[in-house]
């Protein structure tokens, strides 16, 4: 991690966040996206995070991308980390059914009720089309969902890499799109990606040894 | 019994064809005697409720069809509370799904679970903990702390115990309210320790934000499994034990109510 300097590498940084169902490949999205490769990945415990500098309509960006465990019993944990997200990515596995409707019963609400920026930008990804011979989720379903919830929506494949850099670019442009949350994300101001609660009132004196 | 005319159950239970010297059976699937499976389906209320009442007479008469057999001797052997509803039988249902899943993504590095005989016994230690310790059921990470078992111990039931008496003492971690996991309770201890034994070091973290220790959430979880390599996890879970060794510790575990949590 790269200490506070006065001099910032980058234009903005974002904070995106990964939510779905179990399984559904949201640490594979990530691990494709940052590091360009595919391999079996162990279940998440709680919360993981990976950063990526990337340059997107003309800014350089740093992306703190959060990843989260998707098991239920991990909700009480992981809902704290959708405070101050520019971007939520909800992930769902185009074979198999109960992800995709787990959306509107679980991941919506979820966002509705943890999410503080009113402007936070939504983005759908339905995820493995790979395997299509498999495929229970019809690319019309994503977008009427896409559509009544008002995010973004592509299919993707980690595994084979098809849309994955999309996907974040697409959010990524949206962000940037979007005033409110490109005066959060602006370097200028002093924030810390770790920072989940408001600061403490000491910390204004802070500085790294 | 035997009495009256009825579809023979015995396509259900095949013997080998070689074998000639072996009892007939003489249960007949009997209509209106026999437990149906519509029959079995009607004792269910709306909601999901089954009202076994409605079918112990007929069980007692005529058995049960051979096709829901498996089902009902759950429900007969008290596997599930006859108050029951569909929900909690499906809550049974994900949790073995849920379990099918992490097995699938468990070490999978290793040339052990490139056999599938070694993934299905994660997969059975795995589901039969859930079933008996049900305040805690299957959570992920518990596959990571069952896995070395599995490789060490190439009996699945020395396994399994092994499992059982280290989640003794891990149990509580995994352990969920409506607002917390209880893996909580342990960053607090270790964000006490900290700040009396290191207190720059819980200044510094205070102020990158991680003052809530969260960091060390996975660390706690799995015993650092993720943090350190295979070999080196179970060099450092050997130590451990070994430095908290009570030699108490076997009949400490056969007392009645014995809870293993510190």
């Amino acid at each position: 991690m790269d200490s506070a300097s006065s001099q910032p590498d980058f234009d903005y940084l974002f904070k995106l966040l990964l939510i779905g169902d179990s399984g559904v490949g949201k640490s594979s999205l990530l691990l494709r996206f940052t590091s360009d490769s595919f391999d079996d990945l162990s279940p998440t415990i709680g919360v993981d995070f990976k950063v990526k500098m990337v340059t997107i309509g003309g800014k350089k960006l740093k992306l703190a991308i959060w990843d989260t465990a998707g098991q239920e019993r991990f909700r009480t944990l992981t809902s704290s980390y959708y405070r101050g997200a520019q971007g939520i990515i909800m992930v769902y596995d185009v074979t198999r059914r109960d992800t995709f409707t787990n959306l509107s019963d679980v991941w919506a609400k979820e966002i509705d009720l943890y999410s503080t920026n009113q402007d936070c930008i939504k983005m759908l990804v339905g995820n493995k089309v790979d395997k299509e011979s498999e495929r229970v989720v019809t690319k019309k379903e994503g977008i009427d969902f896409a559509r009544q919830y008002g995010c973004l929506f592509l299919e993707c494949s980690a595994k084979t890499r098809v849309n994955v850099e999309q996907c974040f670019e697409e959010l990524v442009l949206k962000i940037l799109d979007t005033p409110s949350l490109l005066a959060e994300g602006s370097a200028g101001v002093k924030k810390n990606i770790f920072k989940q609660k408001p600061p403490a009132p000491d910390a204004s004196t802070s500085s790294c040894c | 019994m035997w009495r009256g005319s009825g579809e023979p159950a015995d396509s259900f239970y095949a013997v080998r064809p070689e074998c000639s010297d072996v009892t007939k059976t003489r249960f007949k699937i009997k209509a209106g005697r026999t437990l149906s499976v519509r029959r079995w389906h009607a004792a269910f209320s709306p909601d999901g409720c089954l009202d076994i009442s409605q079918t112990l007479g007929r069980i007692q008469r005529g058995g049960v069809h051979p096709s829901i057999r498996g089902e009902v001797w759950e429900f007969l052997l008290g596997c599930f509370d006859p108050r029951s509803s569909f929900d909690e039988l499906r809550t049974t249902e994900t949790t073995k799904e849920e379990v099918g899943l992490d097995v699938l993504r468990t070490d999978r590095t290793l040339v052990f679970y490139e056999k599938q005989e070694n993934l299905s016994k994660l997969w059975d230690i795995l589901a039969v903990y859930a079933w008996i310790d049900k305040d805690v059921g299957y959570c992920q990470g518990m596959s990571d702390l069952c896995s070395p078992m599995i490789i060490l111990l190439e009996d699945e039931a020395d396994a399994f115990w092994c499992f059982e008496r280290l989640m003794r003492r891990l149990r509580g971690n995994f352990r969920c309210t409506e607002t917390s996991v209880g893996v909580e309770n342990q960053l607090q201890s270790l964000a006490s320790i900290t700040r009396v034994l290191y207190p720059k070091l819980h200044q510094h973290l205070e102020t990158l934000g991680g003052g809530d220790y969260l960091f060390a959430f996975r660390m706690f979880m799995v015993l650092f499994r993720r943090e350190l390599s295979f070999g080196d996890s179970l060099y450092l879970w050997e130590m451990m034990w070994a430095l908290e060794y009570d030699p108490g510790i076997f009949s400490m575990y056969e007392e009645p109510g014995f809870t293993g949590e510190k």
